[in-house]
């Protein structure tokens, strides 16, 4: 240090640092806990809720300032306080006399304080950065904001000083209004200090900044309690999850009928199985831990017969990557036989290695059941052959019988007819008009009878007779049946269309019956006067050879189209029109020899269609 | 006695005395029962054919002209009949008719196998019928020229 600086006074120390008139600290009292700052407590509690909910002014802990303010206090001689936007003082170090035991001791004057420090607040909520005033109690005081993230949660207030000497008279008369002791009061008042204005700014930046530190400091502390917090209740969660899902994945796995496993066959050709479910105990009488590394004993339990065809497969899904799916028996050491059914997917692993997942079942009912269910089977087979032998047997001699009985008819119908001709004939002259009828009417019920067993005798012969098979020109033989029918009754006009038709494959006599019971059929129900129009028709559907003859006669009711191919069953009135009713259900067997169909289609007096089906 | 000496035209084997009778009626209308034999089985047919049995003294020079064989008899059926009649050397040349009820292919062919010289099959109704027998009876008495037993 130089001696020219100690013998000539600077220039800056005739100016007063910080006061004009500094301040002693010992008089100074704690505002905290006052009776008027435990009031606003309540009033904070009414203030609408920050964003996240946080009051922050109650989550900071402001308090670590106190100490600090305090200690500033002593070397400053400033008193300093944070105090919230309603009013309470959340930190502070002591503050004037004057203020603590007069002006907030005072109903009138402690309100005027609160009021001046809400409109300090509010001038700050303002935006201002820093804002001097005097208090409404003649002080003067200054403050600054305290923003936590964008929150103007408090102010940091430096107060109660002076910026010059008091007005005397104002104090005085407040002392008055308000009752103070007027030497106590005046004492207080010389304690205030005075600080020259300059000053301020840097020790607000310095509070302010210190506040603003402490706040965040506390906020991040809150944070991370916070987070901490969240944090160890997810990690008790996710532990929960993990229990209940590791629990749920060994009870299933426990319970599924066979076992789930996973198997890996290195690419040296060893194999393990790095999981098997404790179903493995009852499939191969393994422990689940006893392959983990090396599963060669799985294999070595499988039947003799099917190894080879299983690790083959095995090899194959393995190859390839295809699903493995195979059945095979396992041999216990006791010789006890079972069937299982594998199915795993397989995977590459990166180190050149195949994982398979998969499933095993004993499937040994199964088999068990197959077995049964195929020797059923071709016990019923055998059944089903011997009944279809009885059947037909039993059809045959139905149709026998049918045929003898109808067969042995004929004789006494003959002699019926026969003797009552004869009666006729050579006994006339005992007969009567009357005696004539009867007999006449006996004849020609023999007659019919005669016909009908005739009728009966061809049609059950169609079903026995042996088949010829043969290529039919259909429109060729329709053409000879139509000059057959013209020429036997040249009375009708007969006009009939034919197209050109598709051969046909079948026993051609019996193929020309069904046309001439047809066509006849066509021209009986047609009416009797004018030409007789009939057209044959054909049409090639789904490999089917469709024929068609359609006339446009009396035609029937479609409601019992299903009795028109029946045997002597009539949908026509008896006596109408002659025909034993044999015609179509001959029709219908012959077709159906022929692997084909008949229907038919009409309109009662609007005509009819009939229609066979021959397999192309 | 008598029947021995008589000339034997038609020989009917038909067991039904209906169908007989009938048949012979339609026969006797054309004249041409006046040498007809009627018996009621096989076994008496052929009796009557070889002259055995209660025919031993009928001689068989005397062989008929045609027989209507009927296919259902009694004892021998119509089938045995035919095939006997045409396998011996000494009646084969005797026309045989089969004049039957039945229609059946198999008949028809069996009893053409056998050699039988017609196969009719009796219709039911009895003019038909009579219509039919009397053409066979003109036919094979009168049209057709029977054959000489070579002596």
């Amino acid at each position: 240090m130089n001696d020219d600086t100690k013998t000539t006074k600077p220039e800056s120390l005739s100016k007063p640092i910080l006061f004009v008139r500094a301040p002693g600290v010992e008089q100074m009292s704690d505002p905290l806990k006052a009776d008027w700052n435990q009031a606003r407590v309540s009033a904070v509690q009414d203030r609408p809720a920050l964003p996240d909910d946080i009051d922050l002014a109650e989550l900071i802990d402001f308090s670590q300032m106190n100490m600090f303010f305090q200690n500033f206090l002593e070397v400053v001689g400033l008193p300093q306080a944070i105090i919230d936007l309603e009013g309470r003082v959340l930190a502070s170090s002591k503050w004037q006399r004057i203020c603590m035991e007069f002006h907030r001791a005072n109903p009138v004057t402690l309100q005027r304080c609160l009021e001046s420090d809400k409109n300090l607040s509010r001038e700050m909520e303002e935006g201002k950065s820093y804002a001097i005033y005097r208090c409404r109690n003649g002080l003067t005081d200054c403050a600054s904001p305290i923003v936590i993230e964008g929150q103007h949660i408090a102010n940091l207030f430096i107060g109660q000083f002076l910026l010059a000497s008091p007005d005397q008279a104002y104090f005085e008369a407040q002392r008055a209004e308000c009752g103070f002791d007027k030497d106590a009061y005046e004492a207080a008042l010389n304690e205030v200090p005075i600080i020259s204005e300059e000053r301020l700014p840097s020790i607000l930046n310095l509070l302010t900044g210190l506040a603003h530190q402490i706040a965040m400091q506390s906020l991040a502390e809150y944070r991370a309690k916070v987070a901490y917090a969240s944090v160890e209740q997810q990690v008790v969660e996710r532990t929960a999850q993990l229990r209940a899902t590791t629990g749920l994945l060994q009870h299933v796995t426990s319970n599924v009928p066979g076992m789930v496993y996973q198997y890996r066959l290195r690419t040296d050709g060893s194999v393990c199985m790095p999981y098997a479910s404790e179903g493995m105990r009852g499939i191969f009488h393994m422990a689940p831990e006893e392959v983990r590394e090396d599963a060669s004993g799985v294999l070595a339990k499988i039947h003799p017969d099917d190894f080879e065809a299983t690790v083959e497969s095995i090899q194959r899904s393995a190859h390839e990557l295809t699903p493995w799916h195979h059945e095979f028996r396992v041999r216990s050491d006791d010789g006890k036989e079972c069937w299982l059914l594998g199915n795993a997917l397989p995977q590459r692993e990166a180190d050149g290695s195949t994982l398979w997942h998969g499933f095993i079942t004993d499937i040994s009912e199964r088999k068990r059941s197959d077995e049964v269910i195929s020797q059923l089977n071709a016990e019923l087979e055998q059944r089903v052959e011997q009944r279809t032998a009885q059947l037909e047997a039993a059809n045959k001699e139905l149709e026998e019988f049918s045929y003898s009985m109808s067969h042995d008819m004929r004789t006494p119908l003959r002699a019926l007819d026969g003797f009552s001709k004869i009666l006729l004939e050579e006994h006339a002259a005992s007969l009567d008009d009357e005696g004539k009828r009867l007999l006449k009417v006996l004849r020609d019920n023999a007659q019919h009878m005669g016909r009908l067993v005739d009728d009966i005798l061809h049609y059950l012969s169609m079903g026995r007779r042996k088949m010829e098979s043969g290529s039919i020109d259909i429109a060729g033989l329709a053409t000879e049946i139509v000059a057959e029918l013209q020429a036997a009754d040249p009375s009708r006009r007969l006009h009939i269309e034919i197209d050109r038709l598709p051969l046909a494959n079948g026993d051609r006599d019996m193929i020309r019956e069904v046309l001439h019971n047809l066509i006849s059929n066509a021209i009986k129900f047609s009416p009797t006067d004018g030409e007789v129009s009939i057209e044959i028709g054909s049409k090639v559907e789904k490999g089917e050879n469709i024929y068609s003859v359609t006339d446009h006669g009396v035609g029937f009711d479609m409601r019992y189209a299903g009795k028109l191919f029946r045997v002597f069953e009539r949908v026509h009135q008896t006596g109408q029109f002659a025909g034993s009713g044999i015609g179509l259900a001959l029709v219908k067997r012959i077709v159906t020899r022929h692997g084909g169909r008949v229907w038919a289609e009409g309109k009662v007096n609007g005509g009819a269609t009939i229609y066979f089906a021959l397999p192309a | 006695m008598d029947d021995t000496v008589k000339v034997v035209e038609i020989l009917l084997v038909e067991d039904n005395p209906a169908d007989a009778e009938l048949c012979i009626r339609a026969l006797k209308k054309s004249n041409l029962a006046n040498n007809l034999v009627w018996v009621k089985d096989g076994a008496e047919a052929l009796d009557f054919i070889f002259a055995t049995g209660a025919y031993s003294e009928r001689g068989m020079g005397n062989v008929p002209k045609v027989i209507l064989l009927d296919l259902r008899l009694p004892k021998v059926n119509g089938m045995d009949v035919l095939r006997q009649v045409k396998a011996d050397k000494r009646t084969q040349a005797i026309p045989v008719v089969v004049l039957t009820s039945s229609k059946e292919d198999r008949d028809v062919a069996e009893s053409y196998q056998l050699g039988v010289n017609s196969f009719i099959s009796k219709p039911v109704e009895f003019d038909a019928f009579a219509k039919t027998v009397s053409e066979l009876g003109l036919y094979w008495l009168l049209v057709n020229h029977p054959p000489v037993v070579a002596k």
